[in-house]
């Protein structure tokens, strides 16, 4: 039964005992107050008539401020359950003191009063104090069933009513109600708060920078749009339940007799609560994982617009306001009440506090004031028709519920800004200098550290201010300074520079000269070059040499028989003058010189250093000749200068790009191309790179080559706004959940398999099988993180994956409760279900068990893990799960090694180089 | 943003574009604004206190203005100046502070939050790179400085677990020879198999060499059974390595062109990986990362103290 029932409720390890005892604080605390209501309508409306009940709403709104502060304060001072309980017991003495009271029409009117400010503080009071024992995600699942408990206890109460009602007073009700206050108070005290009590983990633990602790929760509309959301709904929800709860109660005393008043209250409440019950029981919980949080709010108000309707065309007859009050007694205590509640759970506790206590209790009254004013005087004036009822209902309910649609996009921001970082953004703001920002950059010029100085270059360089640069750097003494500063006045439009760098000319170390050779023979300066040429060293000489060769009319700037020369020089003087020719043809790139850089980059005698490579790529990226780009692509495969190399791909336009989609689409492509060959794609930032890394995306299969697929994908659709196909991404997260959840079986089933058999326990294959397959589960989730964030780019999913894998479970809720609002449409209801199955709090089993839907058949044994691994697609899975069937001797897994070996070379040749097995006999 | 903000930014801009000199310009610039834009500016008067020993490690500082003195009663007292980075040592091994951090003059601080540290790293290769060998070149420095310093199980994660197999050295076993090295021990099993399947088994006769004086430096050895002694330079002390050892240690990690020269005194077995190797496999697997920076810290920080023991008996034996 007990398992049943955790089943039924989705109940996980150590629920069970809350869940319950909430259950019957509800249950007690809703069947009193029913009875109380039992007792205070009847003896209302055969005390007073029906249009009194204004007056009382009225005075109600203007008590029920006082009540919420008085609330806000118990709570605050004795803790949440204390307050509770205080007034519970204040509840039972003044109902106790009523029953011992005439029941004059005065003592009626303060006996309704009464009970609506104990309705008005006990449920919230209760549903804060579930809102600190429960997360998001526990609400999900969990606030159904504890609301049933309310729903039971208002069918009981009534059920009680009715049979007390049989045989004594109305008034005795309220000894009963009196009676179940105390019981609620006790059974309270036996309430385990363990870690609750204190705050909870706020969503801000999510990334957020929270507000100081000082500071007073705000609920400035700038601050918490959610909030206010919230209040309107709620507000416009007030007022339309008021006003059916009238035209409901005003045809009753027109259609039913006065005697009989008690009685048809108490039947109707007992079989409105009793299809509350079923609504909570069988629908509540679908209805809110079907429609997401959001989408449940709109629920009750779209049925009461369609019975508000039908009471307007039909003037108000019985049977259609019977079936509004229906869909608001069984909707509003059960479906309502678990998504209204569930809206407050992502608040900050600070502001779920206050704002709850003002909505629920002041709001709610000051609504319910208004409306029974507004009521009143419509019927003081005589024009209070069940029709304009009907009218005030529609109208009530439809913006209700177009508030409830438009829930989503603030419910979302909710998480999206505790999601943002509360840092300084960089935006166009800081790409201007004011005179402060100009000041520091002097400074920093003025630094003798050199490295500080050359930064202070960068940045102006970046912020385009080069004209900042004093041309009085030249008399730097670092060299690494006077580079920079050449550098970026060569480039710029500025000549003020000029004689101090011809100054340079004559500079003592070689490599100055060399810069100021370039920086002068870009800005035109003849005469540079002509000096060059007769410089004493050869690596300066070199850097004229190109240009006068440009001066030849040779077609092959290689055959050249001073730059032949040069290529061909021995050593590291030979070294230096290659690297300075690439960069002079960089500096002034000549068609001619395409063969003279092929020459060079092929040398066997060229180093491969990150510098030398760079230079070669520079040299070929400012030619731009097709024949650069098989070497340029095959380039890719190692490290130093690959960033430089690919500058240079991209910079080679479509053939480049054409090349490099060859290149991957061709699995026998030296995997290091492979490897780093979409990330050079994603560099173009074309329409076609994005549409063509998608297409990969799709059909790779090599798992790291698609994983880099996924992160050039990533990478293109960050920093440009490219069209991508969201339904196509979102499938392939889908699939990478589905693996995820694949590869948790599999390593349940292996660590099954050590439980079972001790003596494999210690095998070190078992341990690195197992510790592999969990690197496995964390890179599918985080793939299927980084796909959600190429089909939601907006969102700061990045934060939402930390969050899901924290350790703390309400900031793991909250992530859950993100993204099942994120995903709230019909084609991501599968995607939604699977990221709510792998964040949810639940053990190994009970997930694989779950996932049998998407999973089909899990492996049941140990030995079926290691069968389906030996076959994995993945050599190192394969390998270790081949050494590990191996190391256990299981001759049925031998059979499995053996058939994987012969159909798998690659595999065959990693088992085989690894001594797990001699090679295999083959054939003839 | 004021124009105190934008001033503000962009001298922490400069500032981290200094001290990330050195890396390609490219990642310097975008490094340098990410950076910048979510530090935060501390000021400090002379003895107040930047964070105290035992208190949890969620941010580091860099030095921009001033001296910072960080204090324990267990070992040295260590002294940082302008463009220093501190708190990061902690950051790395993923433990409380266990140093506190008082101004000894009025200090300008940047303050960066652990989290965007990290994040910018496994964003960043080049960084991360620049990170674990810079920090492991500090080491081969500071061990040629010190000479015959004894660090026990520096390098090494658990020495004891490597036996000697006398057949042919399997996959399984590669892994965990690789996890016996304390740069490898925290990384993921994909990582140490991706760097297992990459390792090449080799032997040395008595007096082969492992690594010849003046050749570059372009792999790491992680010692199976036997034993090399070595030389990080021409006069430096000869250290020795045996199974389950990195030879040279973490400083391996990063030094290219060693004035080195490392010998087998015995038949011996090594894994070789080539550095470059290391380095791809570095790049996709930031746990790996993470656990070459652990390691190389642990190492570099007993050797500070190491240092700073001596430097104080010199100046009590002076006095």
């Amino acid at each position: 039964m007990r398992r049943w029932l955790a089943r039924l409720f989705d109940l996980r390890e150590g629920e069970a005992r809350p869940v319950v005892q909430s259950f019957l604080v509800l249950f007690l605390l809703i069947g009193a107050h029913t009875m109380l209501e039992t007792a205070r309508d009847a003896l209302f409306l055969t005390k007073l008539p029906p249009k009194q009940l204004n007056l009382v709403y009225i005075a109600l709104a203007g008590l029920s401020f006082f009540a919420a502060a008085g609330s806000t304060r118990l709570a605050a001072k004795f803790g949440r359950r204390n307050a509770l309980i205080g007034t519970l017991c204040i509840a039972a003495f003044t109902t106790t003191l009523l029953h011992a009271t005439t029941p004059t029409p005065r003592v009626v009117m303060a006996l309704y009063v009464f009970s609506g400010l104990v309705g008005a503080v006990l449920s919230p009071q209760f549903w804060l104090l579930a809102a600190q024992m429960f997360t998001s995600a526990q609400g999900r699942r969990l606030f159904g069933p504890i609301a049933s408990g309310g729903v039971v206890g208002g069918v009981a109460g009534a059920g009680t009513a009715a049979l007390l009602l049989a045989h004594y007073p109305v008034t005795s009700l309220l000894l009963v109600a009196a009676f179940a206050f105390v019981g609620t108070a006790l059974l309270l005290t036996a309430l385990g708060l363990p870690a609750h009590e204190a705050p909870a983990l706020e969503l801000s633990a999510l990334g957020a920078v929270p507000a100081p602790a000082a500071a007073k929760p705000s609920l400035s509309h700038a601050k918490q749009p959610f909030v206010w959301h919230v209040a309107l709904l709620v507000g416009l929800s007030t007022g339309a339940v008021l006003t059916v709860d009238y035209l409901f109660k005003s045809t009753a005393a027109r259609t039913v007799p006065v005697a009989e008043l008690g009685r048809f209250f108490a039947s109707y409440y007992a079989v409105m609560n009793g299809v509350s019950l079923i609504v909570q029981l069988v629908i509540a919980g679908r209805v809110v994982r079907r429609l997401g949080v959001a989408g449940a709010t709109g629920v009750m108000p779209s049925l009461l617009l369609l019975g508000g309707i039908a009471s307007f065309l039909s003037n108000g007859a019985l049977l259609p306001v019977l079936a509004m009050r229906l869909v608001d007694g069984s909707l509003r205590h059960s479906l309502n009440r678990v998504a209204t509640e569930l809206l407050y759970l992502p608040m900050p506790t600070a502001v779920r506090e206050r704002a709850k206590g003002l909505i629920d209790t002041v709001l709610t009254r000051a609504v319910q004031a208004t409306t029974a004013g507004a009521l009143f005087a419509l019927g003081t004036v005589g024009v209070l028709s069940p029709r304009l009822l009907a009218a005030i209902v529609i109208v009530l309910t439809l913006s209700w519920a177009m508030v409830a649609v438009g829930l989503r996009r603030p419910y979302l921001d909710l998480f999206r800004s505790a999601l943002a970082r509360g840092t300084l953004q960089l935006g166009n703001e800081v790409t201007e200098i004011d005179v402060n920002a100009a000041e520091a950059l002097v400074e920093a010029m003025a630094n003798p550290e050199p490295t500080h100085v050359i930064a202070a270059l960068d940045v102006l360089e970046q912020r385009q201010r080069t004209k900042l640069i004093p041309a009085l750097i030249l008399y730097h003494d670092a060299d690494l300074v006077l580079f920079r500063a050449l550098e970026i006045f060569g480039g710029s439009e500025r000549d003020d520079w000029i004689p101090l760098g011809e100054r340079l000319l004559s500079h003592a170390h070689v490599a100055v000269r060399v810069a100021a050779v370039r920086a002068l023979s870009k800005r035109g300066v003849a005469s540079a070059l002509v000096r060059a040429a007769d410089d004493a060293s050869p690596t300066v000489q070199g850097y004229a040499a190109y240009h006068l060769a440009l001066g030849s009319e040779e077609p092959d700037l290689a055959v050249h028989p001073r730059l032949a020369s040069l290529v061909e020089a021995p050593g590291e003087l030979g070294d230096a003058g290659r690297r300075v020719l690439l960069t002079a043809i960089a500096d002034a790139p000549d068609p001619r010189a395409a063969p003279l850089v092929l020459a060079i980059a092929e040398s066997k005698r060229f180093p491969r250093a990150e510098l030398d490579t760079m230079l070669v790529a520079r040299a070929m990226a400012a030619l731009l000749d097709p024949r650069f780009i098989p070497y340029c692509v095959a380039q890719l495969a190692f490290r130093p200068g690959r960033e430089a190399i690919r500058q240079a791909l991209v910079a080679m336009g479509e053939p480049a790009l054409e090349a490099l989609e060859a290149a991957l689409d061709d699995p026998t492509t030296d995997r290091r191309v492979r490897t780093h060959a979409p990330w050079t794609i994603a560099e173009f930032g074309t329409q076609r790179a994005c549409d063509y890394l998608m297409t990969r995306l799709e059909r790779e299969t090599d798992g790291f080559v698609r994983y880099k697929v996924l992160r050039g994908l990533g990478h293109i659709v960050a920093v440009r706004d490219l069209r991508i196909d969201r339904a196509k991404i979102e499938d392939q997260a889908r699939r990478t959940l589905v693996e995820h959840l694949r590869v948790t079986a599999l390593k349940l089933a292996i660590e099954k398999g050590r439980v079972a058999d001790a003596a494999a326990a210690a095998s070190p294959a078992q341990q690195l099988l197992v510790g592999l397959l969990e690197n496995k589960r964390t890179q599918s989730l985080e793939r299927a993180f980084r796909l959600l964030k190429i089909a939601h780019r907006r969102e700061d999913i990045h934060r939402v994956h930390n969050a899901a894998t924290s350790r703390d479970k309400r900031v793991r809720s909250n992530a859950g409760e993100f993204l099942d609002t994120l995903l709230a449409g019909g084609s991501q209801r599968e995607l939604r279900a699977l990221f709510r199955l792998v964040i949810d709090d639940l053990d190994a089993a009970e997930r694989v068990a779950r996932a049998a839907p998407y999973l089909g058949a899990s492996p049941s044994s140990r030995d079926d893990a290691l069968a389906a691994l030996i076959a994995d697609r993945d050599e190192g899975v394969a390998t270790i799960a081949s050494y590990f069937a191996l190391s256990i001797g299981a001759e049925n897994l031998r059979a499995s090694v053996d058939r994987a070996r012969r159909d798998r070379p690659a595999l065959a040749s990693l088992i085989e180089r690894f001594s797990i097995l001699p090679p295999l006999e083959t054939a003839g | 943003m004021t124009e105190d903000d934008r001033s503000s930014l962009l001298l922490r801009e400069i500032f981290l574009a200094g001290f990330m000199s050195g890396l390609p310009a490219a990642n310097v610039a975008w490094a340098a604004a990410r950076l910048a834009s979510t530090m935060t500016d501390v000021h400090v008067q002379a003895g107040e206190v930047v964070y105290r020993k035992g208190e949890p490690s969620v941010d580091h500082f860099f030095i921009v203005e001033g001296e910072v003195e960080l204090v324990t009663d267990e070992a040295p007292t260590w002294t940082f100046g302008e463009r220093s980075l501190i708190g990061t040592f902690d950051l790395m091994v993923g433990r409380p502070r266990s140093r506190t951090a008082m101004a000894t003059r009025n200090t300008h601080l940047l303050r960066m939050a652990a989290q965007d540290w990290l994040d910018m790293l496994e964003d960043n290769f080049e960084l991360t790179r620049s990170a674990v060998q810079g920090l492991a070149a500090g080491i081969n420095e500071l061990r040629i400085a010190l000479g015959d310093v004894e660090v026990n199980g520096a390098g090494s994660a658990s020495p004891a677990r490597l036996g000697a197999p006398a057949g042919h050295f399997g996959l399984v076993d590669r892994i965990f020879a690789l996890r016996s090295v304390a740069l490898f021990a925290e990384a993921d099993v994909q990582a140490l198999l991706d760097l297992a399947m990459q390792a090449k088994e080799v032997s040395f006769d008595p007096g082969a060499a492992v690594f010849e004086r003046g050749t570059s430096n372009d792999a790491l050895y992680v010692l199976v059974s036997g034993e090399v002694t070595a030389q990080r330079a021409p006069s430096s002390h000869v250290e020795r390595f045996g199974p389950g050892t990195l030879v040279f240690g973490s400083a391996a990690a990063a030094v290219e062109d060693l004035a080195h020269d490392a010998r087998a005194v015995t038949a011996t077995r090594a894994l070789r990986l080539a550095r470059e190797d290391y380095l791809d496999v570095l790049e996709e697997h930031f746990a790996l990362a993470r656990s070459s920076l652990k390691a190389i810290s642990l190492e570099r920080e007993i050797l500070v103290n190491e240092k700073g023991r001596r430097e104080a008996a010199a100046r009590t034996s002076a006095a």
